[in-house]
């Protein structure tokens, strides 16, 4: 049946009423009941005003009206009472707000990876679980000066060496950062992409959460091939003018290396063993130890410990370029120019010099040259050229290539 | 001590304190529990817990977090009902972390805890036989912790005086002890303290010679001797007191019992020691009136940590009607009717353990739970069930829980059925089953219906558009 004829048959209240069941239906969990068969149409969202409002009071008479009046009048009291019930509202308030206690630290999940620690106390070290080695028979005896005893068939690490440690690893971070050194922080582990992403971030380095490819390091020459490079001022602005050197150059290694899980990394330690490039590990129990150069013994399967140890070096790795950065507007710069790109330069200045020279020598062959020809002094005016001599000239400032 | 003088770094202190280390070590798993047997059931919960149930707070365990070496698999540990884990190992040779639920003891302990009984320490010797049951049905029972039942410290000088009383011994119990254990026991505890046995007759015969011969004195009207020392007995009058002790064995077992504190046995019956009916040894035993000579002392303490209530003798009191003669009956439900040709009991199923249905059915009133317990009714989905009166509840040998059971009072179990709704008392509206009604229009539009105004409504409602019948 067409929606026209029911229209006919029901008037319009048949299609007003199928509406709103329609969109309370749409609110409902219950089982949709079978509808009615003038109600298979499309329905039509009309509704119709309620009766209550279509029929407008009419009777005036005296007692209503005098009803009317006092209820306005006591709406008006009531008005009239708010500011004196508000005033004694807040007085309530501020006697009674400083009763009660007050939490003013939670825990959170998150809490180290939103906001890393600067430092770690034993306390914190021990709520992450960085004490808990592995099974007894899974040990590496080189680990066994970081041991403290064995506990519930596993191993604990002592917390003040992991602390130690720690605190020492976080040193070399801060350093290398300051001195302008690219540090790369690898977690392969499933869960360690947070913590490992928000290092890089804090310490301005560059993150792995996926598998190292192998030869990243000794056989970068094809496998980064296709990596973009720019050169920056201390101040970490980009230089121009390097196009001729970028197209050339090799691609960039690393200057630290921190891997969270050197158990499953041994291909990027043995690179970085090769290339001479420092290594941090966390070093569990049954993890060799010479696999890097700066060992933080503590556990590396619980991600609440990876999360803090990751963060604090994070950390450590921001004071360092803030540092730097700040040593940079003071005008110290705390890097040296790569000797490939000082090569570079000067190179290029000396095959300036020659263009110049040669095309003097050129334009005095045809005559172009003034016998007397202006200087720059000629065009600055009095002040300027007393400022000219008596300030000292700036150093150009040095540059370096940056991934 | 030198463990007590030596500084504790201040990590092993932290350590010392920390919730991993105060974990306690696994206890032995129930001696029922032999997987050689064939009975044995990798999946049935065990009489008693043997690891310590452990719980992490909600936002940890979204991610896995349990303090542990590693986080925990979400997929089965976050789709739980009671987040309750059983840590067996921390970590493994094969790097995992090995964890159960722990919900089945936990829960069970909070059932059993609803139940606000204390628990009792096994006062009889008799068991589980029905005829003792009967007498010992409703004595009065005593709390496992009662301070002359609850002793484990015990000088040795002292370990004869409650030996009745104690449920802790330092000796074994030989009565469960395998051959092989008992000699191995024998070639490693005993011989070595043969010398110290000696010194130990040495005192036994010095304190008999000197009550000797106090005796003779005081028949004698003399004063009495000055006690001999237990240096002075010679090596001939142990030798002789050996001797003669030798053919009297209710007397040396004594001797020996108190010297290594054994636990206390039942002494066998004629039947069981094999002697002829009409034999010409008369065999002199002393009766031993401790609950645990014939099963043994218990794994556990008699408490085993179930409930530290000390009695029942309290009332509950309704708000309504006032103290209650009952306790609150519980529900139990029917796990094996009654078979009468056997003559074995319905066994019950109450607060997670099994009872035997006693004397339950008994009353004259309760011919609906006779009729329940005696026919097993497939239709019934779930299981007969039939309210329950728990009396009392003790941990036997083994760390089993014992329940006893009784009817329960009509007029318990109707104010009972009142408190959740499934019975009217004084004109309250029986609950009505949510599932047996389908959802209509009406239900809807009232649940989502603005409140009724007074006058001009502020605020915009259904009203306004129609949807208010």
């Amino acid at each position: 049946m067409i929606v026209r004829n029911s229209m006919i048959r029901h008037g319009r209240r048949a299609v007003a009423a199928p509406a709103s069941q329609s969109c309370l239906r749409s609110l409902s969990s219950s089982t949709p009941r079978p509808a009615a068969p003038w109600q298979t149409g499309p329905a039509t969202a009309v509704a119709e005003p309620p009766a209550e409002l279509a029929s407008a009071p009419t009777q005036t008479s005296a007692h209503s009206q005098s009803f009317a009046l006092a209820q306005a009048a006591a709406r008006k009291a009531g008005l009239a009472a708010i500011p004196s019930n508000h005033a004694e509202y807040e007085r309530q308030r501020s006697l009674t707000r400083p009763l009660g206690s007050r939490v003013t630290s939670r825990y959170h999940p998150d809490q180290d990876l939103v906001n890393p620690p600067h430092d770690v106390t034993l306390e914190m070290l021990m709520a992450a679980q960085s004490h808990m080695g592995h099974h007894v028979g899974q040990w590496n005896p080189a680990n066994q000066r970081y041991i403290y005893g064995e506990r519930a068939g596993i191993h604990i690490i002592s917390l003040e060496t992991t602390a130690a440690h720690l605190r020492r690893a976080a040193r070399v971070v801060e350093e290398v950062a300051y001195h302008g050194g690219l540090i790369l922080f690898v977690g392969t582990r499933k869960g360690q992409m947070p913590a490992v992403v928000r290092a890089a971030e804090l310490a301005g380095g560059c993150h792995l959460y996926q598998k190292w490819v192998p030869g990243g390091i000794t056989n970068r020459d094809v496998i980064l091939a296709n990596g973009r490079l720019k050169v920056v001022d201390e101040r970490d602005r980009e230089l121009p003018g390097f196009e001729a050197h970028l197209r050339d150059c090799r691609p960039v290694v690393p200057d630290l290396v921190v891997c969270l899980n050197p158990v499953e990394n041994y291909p990027l330690l043995h690179e970085c063993g090769l290339a001479g490039i420092p290594t941090i590990g966390v070093i569990d129990t049954d993890a060799d130890p010479t696999w890097v150069t700066y060992q933080i013994p503590a556990n590396d399967d619980s991600l609440r410990c990876i999360t803090l140890i990751a963060g604090m070096l994070g950390r450590a790795g921001e004071r360092g370029q803030a540092r730097r950065l700040a040593d940079a507007n003071d005008g110290i710069c705390t890097w040296e120019t790569p000797r490939e790109i000082a090569t570079f330069i000067r190179r290029e200045a000396k095959e300036r010099a020659r263009e110049k020279e040669a095309a003097l020598q050129e334009a005095a062959e045809q005559g172009l040259l003034d016998d007397k020809p202006l200087t720059r002094e000629q065009f600055l005016s009095d002040e300027e050229l007393l400022s000219e001599m008596t300030d000292p000239p700036i150093a150009p400032n040095p540059s370096s290539p940056e991934a | 001590m030198a463990t007590s003088s030596r500084t504790l770094s201040p990590g092993g202190a932290l350590l010392r304190a920390s919730r991993m280390f105060s974990l306690p070590a696994p206890i032995p798993p129930p001696p029922s529990n032999n997987p050689a047997s064939p009975h044995h059931s990798e999946t049935a919960t065990t009489a008693y817990p043997t690891h310590q149930v452990i719980t992490t707070l909600p936002s940890a365990r979204k991610q896995g977090d349990w303090g542990l070496k590693r986080p925990l698999p979400l997929k089965s540990t976050t789709r739980t009902t009671h987040p309750l884990l059983r840590i067996k190992a921390i970590d493994t040779v094969e790097q995992i972390t090995d964890f159960s639920s722990g919900a089945d003891h936990a829960i069970t302990l909070r059932k059993f805890q609803e139940l606000g009984l204390p628990v009792t320490s096994q006062r009889t010797a008799a068991g589980d036989s029905a005829a003792s049951s009967v007498n010992k049905m409703y004595l009065p029972q005593k709390s496992a912790f009662e301070d002359e039942l609850d002793v484990t410290d015990v000088p040795p000088e002292k370990r004869t005086e409650n030996l009745e009383m104690r449920w802790k011994f330092s000796g074994p119990w030989l009565a469960g002890m395998p051959p092989g254990e008992f000699q191995r026991w024998l070639a490693r505890e005993v011989r070595p303290k043969r010398a110290a046995f000696r010194e130990f007759l040495r005192g036994k015969i010095a304190s008999e010679l000197n009550e000797a011969a106090a005796t003779a004195a005081l028949d004698k009207a003399e004063p009495a001797p000055a006690p001999i020392d237990a240096s002075s007995v010679t090596e001939d009058q142990v030798v002789d007191f050996l001797r003669r002790m030798r053919y009297d064995k209710q007397p040396i077992y004594d001797l020996v019992g108190e010297f290594l504190d054994l636990a206390p046995l039942k002494p066998p019956t004629l039947v069981q020691t094999g002697l002829p009916e009409q034999t010409p040894i008369k065999l002199e035993y002393k009766d031993v009136n401790s609950p645990y000579a014939e099963h043994g002392p218990p794994v556990t303490h008699p408490s085993a940590g179930l409930s530290y209530l000390r009695t029942s003798m309290y009332m509950e009191n309704h708000p309504l009607y006032g103290p209650q003669k009952e306790h609150a009956p519980v529900v139990a439900r029917v796990l094996r009717p009654r078979q009468n040709r056997l003559g074995t009991r319905a066994k019950l199923g109450v607060a997670g353990f099994v009872v035997d249905s006693g004397h339950c059915g008994d009353a004259k009133a309760n011919q609906k739970a006779e009729s329940s317990m005696s026919i097993l009714n497939p239709d019934v989905v779930g299981g007969h069930k039939l309210w329950v009166q728990p009396r009392q509840a003790y941990v036997d040998s083994t760390g089993h829980v014992m329940l006893t059971v009784s009817d329960a009072s009509q007029e318990s179990v109707l104010v009972a059925q009142e408190l959740v709704g499934d019975a009217v008392v004084l004109g309250t509206s029986k609950r009505s089953q949510p599932q047996q009604r389908a959802e209509t229009a009406l239900d809807l539009r009232n649940r989502y219906k603005a409140r009724p105004t007074s006058s001009a409504p502020a605020l915009s409602s259904a009203q306004d558009y129609g949807l208010k019948p």
